[in-house]
């Protein structure tokens, strides 16, 4: 089965904004069309953009919605971490590593976002970057 | 966390469904077959919920994705931040 890694954006997007590709990603994921990999980078990013912007019950909401993906797999900080010297050339912003040592540390076949600074770094040579449009078109 | 134990009475036709599908390999017991039915309805029905509570019609505007990736970013320095330690 297809694995892929939604960058925070898309989860904030697909949960705010009914209408956009990333809603129609997160709707496929509800469906268990596809596994998604989650870091622990990832929970904490998504749920700490809602308890700053939307507060605490959302948040916490947020939290649930990811824990129960129900073809999820989590990949934590002793795993990812192993792939850091392997991608840090690769990546201009070194806050970005988790992320990517994430889709390297699960064998992902995709890394959709909807940043495209990320997807013009060098490290684009080696990740097979998507937008939600595009993931939606491939799937 | 303690797992729960939930029982369950399900008619005939549905258990055999079940039984079908762990026969095929695709679960390996019934649990997780349950298992995988709750957390599909859970996360549809949150899903759902967020877009009628919290849902904003339209696409974002260009100013306002900007707006989600930059606040996104500064969380991730942060975040950074406090993963960085203790890494090699």
């Amino acid at each position: 089965m297809l694995r892929a890694y939604l960058d925070t954006n898309v989860y904030v997007r697909g949960l705010l904004y009914p209408d956009t590709k990333s809603a129609m990603v997160l709707e496929e994921v509800a469906r268990g069309t596809f596994t998604v990999i989650q870091s622990d980078y990832l929970y904490d990013e998504v749920i700490r953009w809602f308890k700053t912007n939307k507060g605490k019950d959302w948040a916490g909401r947020a939290r649930l919605f990811m824990l129960t993906v129900p073809r999820g797999m989590t990949v934590t900080k002793p795993k990812w971490s192993l792939f850091l010297d392997k991608c840090k050339s690769y990546v201009s912003d070194t806050d970005d590593l988790p992320h990517i040592c994430a889709y390297f540390s699960t064998d992902c076949d995709y890394f959709v976002t909807t940043n495209r600074a990320l997807t013009q770094q060098k490290i684009k040579k080696l990740v097979k970057f998507r937008s939600p449009t595009e993931f939606m078109e491939e799937l | 966390m303690n797992a729960g134990i939930t029982s369950i009475r399900l008619p005939p036709k549905d258990s055999a469904m079940i039984e079908h599908f762990v026969k095929e390999g695709e679960f390996k017991s019934k649990s997780e077959f349950v298992r995988y039915a709750v957390k599909k309805t859970i996360c549809d029905m949150m899903l759902k919920e967020f877009h009628e509570k919290l849902g904003e019609r339209g696409v974002p505007s260009e100013k306002e994705g900007r707006k989600i990736l930059a606040d996104i970013k500064e969380i991730r320095r942060e975040l950074w931040g406090e993963y960085a330690e203790g890494l090699p």
